[in-house]
């Protein structure tokens, strides 16, 4: 760049920082541009300018953020005349003031707790605390409140969910089925079911006389059977192997003309007592339920091979009659997502017995129960087309669970931040009292961000996270489920992203971010004494 | 006089002051006197003068050249002075072994 033009850019440069500079400062900013034309070389007087500008600009700044300092003039790093500051204007502090107590405004609203908890639920784990006792305590309240009006509905909500407890589980959910008889369904699907085996075993006789045709309490009976074997260490390599007991409820259960699991009267009895206590976990709204799983597949396949040893050994007729029984109870199943093993265990079954048919030249039955075998085959991927689809997350939950994510961790940060200011300035006052607090500049700027950041924060986090509240309220009031997927996925990406982590490593962090403070607190405080000495 | 805790460029400014506490001197030949840049010394001088440590002018030095902005100690900048440095029988001019109080 050509000699004058340096010159030119500095005189630009010092002219720019006098035109922003507030009007205290405006004289010194005139003192500092008369005074270039003194300054021998284009690129000295360049350095000069830029000084001056960096002192003018600073100046700016500190107007804006801190309006108190207006009439004063603020001292740069270097030419700190005096070790402490005047006591400490009440604009700035009133705004900070403001700021916080707008932003704890926010928890006085369910959906802000609520956004708050969801998100910041990850940092109970790494930090190693009991995330589970709030929902506890929450739980305890709505039995408590139960038991006293009576509401077996509320105390069976809650004998549902307590997987800590059993046998508390257990009392509450016969409590509730005392109160009403009918919701002795709930014995299939309380986690207190496996308080112990001789309990399972009264509650599943008492769920047959209450629903005889279910296949349920048989599937109950053989899992006792198989958990009774893995307690005892012995483990059955195949299903022909299993006792009889075992083979025996299996098979009554495929031959019951009907599979309910309960999810339904779950859900409907979670929306009515969520709805009445105004409680807001959604994420178990089906759990503890059953559903056919591999030791199912498994008894399926060991029923097939022995329908094959029948038709090799000449009894076509009882091989056929095995098959169809496994095929009536996977039409049974129908829509009530059998699963990836037992869709395919119905495949196979259709399979045999169109192979069965064909081989007694049965041309029609043969195709007949080659078509079912595809309808099965086209329903499974039917099932994983619509579970991908589901699963799926559209751009705007993804871009909304990552607002969620950045203003929870966003309002962590800030209050972090704010705390470290007020600690800073009690040390620096000290005193607790208010008025004698002594925040630096510096302090009160962060002071300044953290605030604004704390509102800002928190303000993006409700307004993220509204809109799924009202999802989640439209399901509880209508048991409308259509958007209650993009409901999961964003609580799945509300998360903070620390889950990562484990606990010793998030400890380690937080004592290498301390380690790293008080080296900087004592550097900076060694090498202000060794100033001073050397002056 | 009480003397403040005082930052080591102020010295340097103020060291520059002690000789001819009576003389009006300008921003640049202080800055070439102490070493400091425009960035660090400006902000000194501001606060001297806020503190009536310093006084300011602006005097007209050449025809057709902007005037400068000089600066001298005020009396209690004398007295601060005084207060900090003191000459030793070489005839230097070192701060004294005070101890430091805080307060202006």
């Amino acid at each position: 760049m050509p000699e004058p033009h340096l010159r030119r850019l500095a005189t630009s440069l010092l002219r720019w920082g006098i035109r922003v500079a507030p009007q205290e400062t405006a004289e010194w900013g005139h003192a500092m541009l008369n005074e270039m034309n003194h300054v021998k070389g284009n690129w000295s007087a360049l350095l000069w300018s830029l000084g001056g500008t960096g002192v003018l600009a600073k100046q700016a700044l500190l107007s804006l953020i801190l309006p108190s300092r207006k009439g004063r003039i603020a001292a740069g790093s270097g030419g700190e005349l005096f070790a402490k500051e005047g006591p400490m204007s009440k604009t700035t502090p009133a705004f900070i003031g403001a700021c916080i107590v707008a932003s704890m405004l926010f928890f006085l609203t369910p959906v802000f707790r609520q956004a708050i908890r969801v998100s910041l639920e990850p940092l109970y784990g790494v930090m190693g605390s009991d995330c589970c006792h709030r929902q506890r305590t929450e739980l305890k309240a709505i039995a408590r409140q139960a038991e006293q009006k009576h509401d077996a509905e509320g105390i069976a909500f809650v004998a549902t969910r307590i997987w800590d407890d059993l046998p508390e589980s257990a009392r509450l959910a016969e409590e509730a089925v005392h109160l009403d008889p009918k919701l002795i369904w709930l014995y299939a699907v309380v986690p207190g079911r496996y308080s112990s085996g001789s309990k399972l075993d009264r509650w599943m006789g008492e769920l047959q006389n209450y629903d005889p045709q279910n296949a349920l309490p048989y599937f109950f009976v053989a899992a006792e059977i198989n958990r009774d074997l893995f307690n005892a260490k012995r483990i059955i390599p195949h299903v022909a192997e299993e006792p009889h007991a075992w083979q025996n409820a299996m098979a009554a259960a495929f031959r019951s003309p009907k599979y309910d699991n309960y999810c339904a009267q779950l859900k409907e009895l979670n929306r009515r007592v969520m709805l009445r206590y105004g409680y807001g976990d959604l994420n178990r709204s089906c759990s503890g339920t059953w559903g056919p799983n591999g030791d199912t597949a498994s008894y399926v396949e060991s029923v097939l091979e022995a329908g094959e040893l029948l038709e090799a050994q000449g009894e076509p007729e009882v091989a056929r009659e095995k098959y169809l029984a496994l095929a009536r109870f996977g039409q049974m199943l129908g829509s009530s997502a059998p699963g990836f093993l037992m869709s395919r265990a119905i495949q196979s079954t259709y399979k045999h017995l169109a192979a069965l048919s064909e081989k007694e030249e049965n041309h029609e039955q043969a195709q007949l129960y080659a078509y079912l075998a595809d309808q099965v085959e086209r329903a499974e991927k039917n099932d994983e087309t619509a579970w991908d689809q589901r699963a799926r997350v559209s751009d705007v939950t993804r871009w909304n669970g990552f607002l969620a994510s950045t203003s929870a961790l966003g309002f962590l940060f800030s209050a972090g931040l704010l705390l470290t200011c007020l600690f800073v300035a009690i040390v620096r006052g000290r005193s607790l009292r208010l008025g004698s607090l002594r925040p630096g500049p510096l302090t009160l700027a962060l002071g300044t961000c953290g605030s604004v950041g704390l509102l800002l924060s928190g303000a993006i986090l409700y307004a993220t996270y509204k809109p799924y509240t009202l999802i989640f309220q439209r399901y509880i009031r209508t048991g409308d489920e259509t958007e209650m997927w993009d409901f999961r996925n964003f609580l799945g990406r509300a998360e903070i992203p620390v889950r990562r982590l484990s606990e010793e490593q998030f400890w380690l962090a937080v004592i290498v971010l301390c380690v790293i403070a008080l080296f900087i607190v004592l550097t900076r405080s060694l090498v202000k004494h060794l100033r001073t000495r050397v002056a | 006089m009480k003397v403040p805790r005082i930052s080591p460029q102020t010295l340097r400014v103020l060291g520059c002051f002690v000789e001819h506490p009576t003389a009006w001197r300008y921003g640049y030949e202080l800055s070439r006197e102490t070493g400091l840049k425009s960035g660090t010394l400006y902000p000194i001088l501001m606060r001297l003068a806020e503190y009536s440590l310093l006084e300011t002018k602006w005097v007209m030095t050449e025809e057709g050249v902007p005037p400068r902005h000089t600066y001298r100690l005020t009396p209690k900048g004398m007295e601060l002075v005084r207060a900090t440095f003191t000459r030793t029988r070489a005839g230097r001019w070192i701060r004294r072994t005070v101890p430091a109080e805080s307060g202006a």
